[in-house]
């Protein structure tokens, strides 16, 4: 009788113990999600939020500091992220102008204070990957999804280099910009149902974007205002990027 | 014994009236549930067998085949139509953007559109991978008023169909009369550009370069204000300010997202509610 209960007790303090290594384990292998997003220097208030909130992520809108060196030190821990700012342009002695590569960052006075660009640059507010982490690695290789919501991101600059390709040669299983300018409204629109679809109808993130496309044409017609410009990198060994829970 | 006979007889009535109602409303479900699939049907000239109704939302439909998704309205026309693997498409031969018109009315013609009156912009959008030809087709009635009614049909740069969508108007909102004035509305965006910093330094170049054109949006008769200004920083944006001709309010501020502008939240929730009250 004491043997049995003897036994009892074991199988029991064996599951319990089970069930704590378990958890852990788990927690150490990323089940819990962070997202590191910025409406830096923007000032609005987006929906985005809300749809990782309610996908399980741990959501962290850094708005007291989202100055460049801030940006780019929340990369490697997000498993998404999001920056909804400028775009830059870069005009030369002889008035040509080269476009993107770089998004403006805006300290916790709300003034544009820095840069955070793909490659490196001689000046000293300009915070760049490349400067970090080199050309390539697995330094970002933690984000499934880098979404970088400005003017001009998806295009290479002579000065900056190109986001997106400098992202996903870091590690990250893809990467968002779009190539021509956009428009306030209709980029804001945009943003908040590209992650609708990617995370409640858990959407791939080429056909999250394309639904995005066709909400804001739904909406605005045709004044999409160069959402339709949005251009989507993926890593070499990744032809598909899921972002949902 | 008459009082058990009684209650048999209306047993059996009332369980014989229950069938026929079920299945009169069956049969109606099915016809209309084959009403539905007939319009994907004649679409992509499957067997209807192979479409699924997926799901109801709000008063639209989802369809889908082995290859598309399909939303259809509640008058089963076609809404919209997307590719289901679009991140893994290998593309063939690259056909000329002149090409393309003829392939993008054709899959109008098969959403059982009627395609007369309308202009058609097509164009090669995107970058690297991602380049698509974009055709968007404007539509117009019998006096050449612009409807609002559009269409969108965009297409793997070797002409096979990526997606499309339709998005239809009331024609007869664009011939009523607006209680805004063309001149009016022009009035109200030129005070709204003196107030900001970049825009007001070129109102003399917007002045002899702009287009102030009345359309429907969102079942909403407005004046549709486009400009592009003189800066190379800007020059691949258009400005557009939408006004409704009813109340003279704005309804969209089409601005950059760059250093000089901000959202105007006002403008945006006016728009927000015009989709909703749709």
């Amino acid at each position: 009788m004491n043997k049995r209960n003897l036994f009892t007790k074991i199988t029991a303090i064996s599951i319990m113990l089970s069930c704590l290594i378990c958890t852990n384990v788990f927690a150490s292998t990323g089940i819990s999600r962070e997202c590191f997003y910025t409406t830096n220097g923007l000032n609005y208030d987006q929906q985005i939020n809300d749809f990782l909130v309610g996908d399980g992520y741990d959501a962290i809108n850094d708005i007291d500091d989202s100055s460049a060196s801030n940006v780019r030190s929340n990369m490697p821990s997000s498993d998404v992220f999001y920056i909804s700012t400028h775009g830059l342009d870069v005009q030369y002695n002889d008035g040509t102008h080269t476009y993107g590569g770089a998004v403006a960052c805006f300290n916790s006075s709300g003034e544009n204070s820095s840069t955070l660009s793909a490659d490196e640059t001689n000046d000293n507010n300009n915070y760049s990957l490349e400067g970090l982490w080199g050309d390539s690695g697995s330094q970002l290789s933690n984000i499934n999804l880098a979404y970088f919501s400005a003017c001009y991101s998806a295009q290479t600059s002579s000065y900056y280099g190109n986001l997106l390709d400098r992202t996903v040669s870091l590690g990250a299983k893809s990467s968002i910009g779009f190539y021509n300018s956009v428009g306030i409204t209709q980029s804001k629109y945009f943003d908040d149902r590209f992650f609708y679809h990617a995370l409640d109808d858990k959407e791939e993130v080429s056909t999250a974007a394309y639904n995005a496309l066709m909400d804001a044409r739904e909406a605005y017609g045709q004044d999409t205002a160069g959402v339709e410009s949005c251009v989507i990198a993926y890593g070499s060994s990744n032809e598909s990027a899921y972002i949902y829970h | 014994m008459i009082k058990i006979k009684k209650f048999l007889t209306i047993t059996i009535g009332f369980l014989l009236l229950c069938f026929i109602l079920v299945f009169f409303y069956n049969n109606k479900a099915n016809a209309k549930e084959n009403s539905i699939k007939n319009s994907v049907a004649t679409f992509n000239n499957k067997p209807v067998e192979s479409i699924k109704i997926l799901n109801k939302s709000g008063e639209n439909y989802e369809l889908s085949d082995d290859a598309f998704l399909y939303t259809i309205d509640s008058k089963y026309r076609i809404k919209k139509v997307i590719r289901k693997d679009l991140y893994n498409v290998k593309i063939g031969n690259t056909i000329s953007v002149d090409e393309t018109k003829k392939i993008g009315e054709k899959f109008l013609k098969k959403a059982s559109l009627q395609l007369e009156n309308y202009t058609l912009d097509a164009r090669k959008i995107g970058f690297k991978k991602n380049e698509t030809y974009t055709l968007f087709f404007k539509f117009k009635n019998s006096n050449g008023i612009d409807t609002g009614s559009f269409a969108y049909v965009d297409l793997f740069l070797d002409g096979t169909l990526k997606g499309m969508q339709i998005h239809n108007e009331d024609s007869s909102i664009a011939q009523s009369v607006s209680k805004i004035s063309k001149e009016k509305a022009k009035t109200i965006v030129f005070n709204y550009l003196n107030t900001n910093t970049i825009l007001k330094k070129y109102i003399n170049d917007i002045q002899n370069n702009y287009k102030l054109e009345s359309t429907v949006l969102h079942g909403n008769k407005i004046w549709r204000f486009t400009t592009k200004i003189p800066d190379s920083k800007y020059s691949h944006f258009q400005f557009v300010y939408l006004i409704d001709a009813n109340t003279g309010e704005f309804l969209l501020k089409s601005e950059p997202k760059m250093p000089g502008f901000n959202n105007d939240t006002s403008v945006e929730n006016r728009f927000s509610n015009l989709i909703n009250k749709k």
